[in-house]
């Protein structure tokens, strides 16, 4: 507002008019003022956008952290977890071998479900693909950008738990993320278990771009 | 040290350019649209693209298979064994398998025809895999229908074909060694006794030598005459591989392998003798009469000039050391007559280095009924003709007079991977599969068999030749596994499933026994009929290096693959020898009619340094008529010059100016070395300055903690053959940009070989170096980004980070190595199509306006490097291969750990001969160079 006010005033002001000849440059005290503050404004707001943006993205809500996806099967960790105490390889079997942790196949879930609670609606998508022999479609919960290399296999072996970025998922009755996986949370731990503990480039494997981006 | 004489080769169609990274105009968008305009667009479709960046992306989808049982994730590599047919022979190979799909083929190191290594067409044929435009169902008048109406059809002819016992059928395959297909066919004609089989292939003869096969290892004198030895060849590897290591072994000293090369077109093998004679095919009866004196004792050089008397001098010279052990090899495509010559030389100065091969290939069956002449006679009065496999129509001299023939057939069948030339001219087009999806056998040159093993489920509804063939006879269909099985069961014998399981983990079985070919163990030296000097010019017409004989011309990455000798892509030319071309007034890219008898092509004069004058070379594959987009009439058809009684050379041609003019799309046209020390030479035993010590400098030294990856080129090894570029192609989802973007130089290569010619142009020698990215420890590259998209890894590469990477191409122009490769356009693949399945997952696909270049594989040594982790080790010297050094035939390249001064690279570059390229600069790379060694004794031509 106070821009506009200055620019009208401005154009109030014809250059011939006795005051603009009053040694100061041609404007007024008031529009000078009015100037200043809407560049400082702009400053201001431009900065302000920019932080709120940055904030934006890094936020769980833009992040979908713990938010559950709608599954074709509302499947429960929790239950699975900490009721049956399924171990995590059991269905992510190759996540000890593999850069992907691997989805179960049906077949693993109709070990029990053949039989156990095998007349519950929420079966239907399950026996429906075993049936017709079409895959089953979850959705993804965490998922990392396409010029992101990850290795499930070298996490778990230098001895990373799975709770360490998927989170207490014994405590979820719907799946969802638990932490945003953004590079800032994958750079905390890899200059953290460096040697040097430096985020110094070019010192440390863990932190070489080519690490997980190539 | 002595650096080499470079000599102007094909006038570069540009002046070249010492000084600028990129060609005039390179960055200027030429696709119909203004820059201004497109930049206006781009603002408001900029705008349009912010709004869905406000919503959250949907989720991806985690895929759960229904089944199988007991196998729940698909693995994330697998290996499998298999082999690449190259015409009809078997090349073994490992075929790798990431999350399911093939994506790269590699050399067997147990097949003693591939030796863990693999040529660049062999290679590229994991692209064909993927090919949108392979034929995918079978073509009825080519309009859509299927197996069923075809299964109908047959079913009407097949009664009345047993009635007549096969009466007016012909059958025209390629020779194969397939022992299914041939047993099929065996099985037909008995069955069928009336009906006819011819064979054609327009291929040179590989098996006009019968049973003699020559073991390189053993000798001591190397002879060829217009023979490509090391590359075109089915035992091409096996002995480049056995020339290299005789080589290898006597680096510092005169002594040793001895290699002498008599052509009139330079040919990958010529290149690498120590003495090289270009003289015109009518020179070379002269030549080796004289050479016959020589043997004689009674020398005479009378008749020759100086050159070729100085040739003949050392080359005797050399073959009468005592207990020399010489061989003479000679090009298929040579007259008879002077195989007949090389028999006799290598009689007396040979015979230890001889073997015996089994003959497998079914050239000379004796079920055979003939070539394609004799089936064009035979389909005047057939009925039913049949074509498996071969493209008569387009790839032989009488493609016109085929179309012609069979188009009058009643009923016509061709089974071909696409619906090409032939399949235009036959009533039924069948798809053959790829050998990557079904199931085969072939038998390698030298006799081992390999069952070839699908490594997809079929992409399409292709079906292999043996269960046509198979069809053709019962009229019900029997899988290719069941053929091949039954095949194999009376070969393997008793404990069959254990043999047969063996059989397909090492892709090699072993060769029948040999038996010698019962020719005279008396050959006399015949005195050569020297042909009458030819009026006019020799016409020389080959088989393309990349794609062979045009069947791989829907091969984007063989079309794009640099030619050895012209770096020429997506098109043939017209070479010509520099004198012959002033004589007539022509500059490289004149366009040309070049006739010869009633036939003649127009295409564009490449001006070749170590083309004999007097002689003109044309390469096959081009202008083609039916193909996919990739391959349609690139370049033009040299089966037109072809004589079907001489298809190799025609005399009588002639070469007479168009007027216009034609540019080429070829990735080097600077081939001046500027006064520089690209390509070192040194002499047996002379010692280069060591790499480290020749470049001081003022920066501290790199920490060298953990690994330090390098790499070390062997360029006394090196002979240029590409196989090194098409595997970093697939290993690094390197896209082909096309013929235009090729000619504004904007190819995508991370490794290219870099070609100068050297010595004096009629004789010139060819030099190779390959040149992928240089790793320098002190990098131009990274102190430009503006952006740190270009930065140093701990392990001392020079990484690539595409995700920060804002293109302003700062670091290309200040690599003195040029080797990053800028992505002008927009060259993904659509994630929906073929062509994405046959990338690899663990590579970015790099978008427009990024830079890339060579990683050294980074991806391998990550997954070298966590597999030794997971084992608590270090990664153990050898065991990280880059994708180039895994492919390359003669073991140039080597890579690994400098930390480890026991390791090979290290070994390398403490060696004599090791070098870095542009060591004044002071980069420091990681990469360095063996420079080539001149054998030649002083006061020879060489140098």
């Amino acid at each position: 507002m106070a821009g506009l006010t200055g620019c009208t005033t401005m154009s109030e002001k014809s250059p011939r008019s006795p005051s603009s000849r009053s040694g100061d440059g041609g404007f007024g005290p008031r529009t000078t003022q009015g100037v200043r503050l809407a560049l400082l404004g702009v400053v201001l707001a431009a900065g302000a956008a920019g932080v709120s943006t940055f904030a934006y993205f890094q936020s769980p809500y833009w992040n979908r952290v713990g938010v559950a996806s709608s599954q074709p099967i509302p499947f429960s960790h929790r239950h699975h977890v900490s009721e049956v105490h399924l171990d995590c390889r059991f269905c992510h079997a190759t996540a000890e071998t593999s850069p992907a942790a691997g989805m179960p196949s049906v077949t693993t879930c109709l070990t029990c479900h053949s039989q156990l609670f095998a007349r519950e609606a929420m079966f239907i998508p399950l026996q429906q693909s075993a049936r017709t022999r079409t895959p089953l479609l979850w959705a993804k919960v965490n998922t990392l950008p396409d010029h992101v290399i990850f290795d499930h296999s070298i996490h778990l072996a230098r001895g990373l738990a799975c709770a360490a970025c998927h989170g207490d998922v014994g405590s979820m009755a719907l799946t969802a993320k638990a932490r945003a996986l953004t590079m800032r949370q994958c750079l905390d731990c890899h200059r953290s278990s460096s040697p040097s503990g430096h985020t110094a480039p070019g010192t440390n494997l863990l932190t070489n771009c080519s690490t997980c981006h190539h | 040290m002595s650096s080499l004489n470079p000599v102007h080769s094909s006038p570069p169609d540009r002046a070249p350019r010492a000084t600028d990274e990129f060609a005039a105009g390179a960055s200027v968008w030429r696709d119909g649209i203004e820059r201004r305009d497109f930049l206006k667009l781009m603002g408001a479709s900029l705008l349009l693209a912010g709004l869905p960046a406000c919503t959250r992306r949907p989720p991806d989808a985690l895929v759960s298979r229904a089944d199988p049982p007991g196998a729940d994730a698909i693995p994330e590599l697998q290996w499998y064994a298999t082999a690449v047919p190259w015409h009809g022979y078997a090349r073994g190979a490992l075929v790798r398998i990431a999350r399911g799909r093939p994506i790269l083929l590699e050399g067997n190191p147990d097949h003693p025809e591939s030796r863990g290594a693999l040529d660049a067409v062999s290679q590229a044929m994991i692209l064909s895999l993927y090919d949108p435009e392979r034929s995918g169902s079978p073509r009825q008048r080519d309009a859509a229908a299927d197996w069923d109406a075809f299964t109908a059809a047959w079913s009407a002819q097949h009664t009345a074909m047993s009635e007549r016992r096969g009466a007016r059928l012909a059958i025209l395959t390629e020779p194969t060694t397939s022992p299914t297909l041939i047993r099929e066919i065996h099985a037909l004609l008995e069955e069928w006794p009336e009906a006819r089989w011819f064979q054609h292939s327009a291929m040179p003869e590989y098996e006009r030598n019968g049973s003699v096969d020559v073991d390189l290892s053993q000798a001591d004198v190397l002879f060829t005459i217009g023979s490509d030895l090391f590359y075109q060849h089915p035992s091409a590897i096996r002995h480049v591989a056995d020339f290299t290591r005789r080589r290898a072994a006597t680096v510092d000293k005169h002594s040793g392998l001895r290699m002498h090369a008599l052509e009139a077109t330079p040919t990958l093998t010529g290149m690498r003798a120590d003495r090289r004679l270009a003289v015109a095919p009518d020179r070379q009866a002269a030549v080796l009469n004289s050479l016959t004196t020589f043997f004689r004792g009674e020398p005479q050089t009378t008749g020759l000039s100086s050159r070729e008397s100085e040739f003949v001098r050392r080359l005797a010279g050399d073959v009468r050391k005592t207990h020399a052990v010489a061989v003479c090899v000679v090009g298929e495509e040579m007259p008879a007559e002077i195989q007949s010559w090389a028999n006799a030389f290598n009689a007396q100065f040979g015979a230890t280095a001889l073997r015996t091969r089994p003959i497998l290939r079914s050239d000379s069956d004796p079920a055979c009924h003939g070539g394609l002449a004799e089936f064009l006679d035979a389909l005047a009065s057939a009925e039913v003709a049949i074509v498996l496999g071969a493209n008569p129509a387009y790839a032989s001299p009488r493609a016109a007079a085929t179309t012609e023939a069979l188009k009058k057939v009643p009923f016509t069948v061709h089974a071909g991977e696409s619906a090409d030339e032939t399949a235009g001219a036959s009533i039924w087009h069948l798809p053959e599969a790829h050998f990557l999806e079904s199931w085969s056998d072939l038998r390698a040159y030298s006799g081992e068999a390999t069952i070839l093993q699908p490594a997809t489920r079929p992409l399409h509804e292709g079906r292999s030749l043996a269960e046509i063939v198979h069809f053709l006879r019962t009229g019900a269909w029997q899988s290719a596994y069941e053929l091949v099985r039954t095949t194999w069961r009376s070969f393997l014998g008793s404990a069959f499933e254990m043999e047969w399981n063996r059989a397909l983990q090492r892709g090699v079985l072993a060769a029948p026994t040999a038996r010698p070919d019962s020719k005279s163990p008396d050959f006399p030296w015949p005195v050569l009929a020297g042909r009458a000097p030819a009026t006019g010019l020799v016409v020389l017409i080959r088989a393309d290096l990349n794609l062979h004989d045009g069947r791989w011309a829907n091969n984007a990455w063989l079309q794009e693959l640099p030619r050895p000798f012209t770096a020429l892509t997506w098109e043939n030319a017209v070479l010509m020898a520099a004198t012959d071309a002033r004589e007539r007034g022509l500059k490289s890219g004149d366009l040309v009619a070049c006739q010869a008898g009633d036939a003649g092509i127009e295409g564009p004069v490449w001006i070749l340094p170590g083309q004999a004058p007097g002689c003109v070379t044309v390469h096959l594959g081009g202008g083609r008529a039916r193909a996919g987009h990739v391959g349609l009439a690139r370049g033009f058809n040299a089966y037109a010059l072809q004589d079907p009684v001489s298809p190799w050379t025609r005399a009588g041609g002639s070469v007479r100016a168009t007027g216009r003019r034609q540019e080429f799309a070829s990735t080097q046209r600077h081939f001046q070395m500027e006064g520089r020390d690209l390509v070192r030479e040194i002499r047996p035993g002379q010692t280069l300055r060591s790499v480290d010590a020749a470049q001081p400098t003022l920066l501290p030294a790199w920490p060298r903690e953990g690994y330090a990856w390098a790499m070390s080129i062997d360029l006394d090894a090196c002979f240029g053959c590409n196989a090194c570029i098409v595997a970093c192609q697939a290993e690094n989802n390197i896209p082909v940009v096309g013929r235009d973007q090729v000619i504004r130089e904007r190819e995508m290569h991370w490794i290219r070989v870099d070609r100068y010619f050297t010595g004096e142009a009629e004789n010139a020698r060819l030099v190779h170096q390959p040149v992928p990215c240089m790793q320098c420890e002190n990098a131009p590259c990274e102190l430009v980004c503006p952006v740190g998209a270009t930065v140093h890894s701990s392990e001392g590469l020079n990484d690539m980070v595409y995700n920060r990477c804002v293109g302003t191409r700062y670091c290309a122009n200040n690599c003195p190595y040029k080797v990053r490769r800028f992505n002008f356009l927009d060259y993904r693949m659509p994630a929906d199509s073929l062509p994405y399945l046959g990338a690899n997952p663990v590579v970015s696909i790099r978008e427009r306006g990024v830079m890339e270049k060579c990683t050294y594989c980074v991806q391998r040594i990550d997954a070298g490097r966590s597999a030794a982790e997971r084992a608590g080790r270090r990664v153990r010297d050898g065991e990280i291969q880059t994708a180039c050094q895994q492919a390359c035939p003669v073991g140039a390249i080597v890579f690994g750990d400098l930390s480890d001064p026991a390791s090979n690279v290290s070994r390398r570059r403490r060696d004599p001969r090791s070098y870095a390229l542009l060591e004044e600069l002071g980069t420091r790379p990681r990469t360095t160079y063996l420079a080539r060694v001149n054998r030649e004794p002083p006061g020879g031509e060489g140098a």
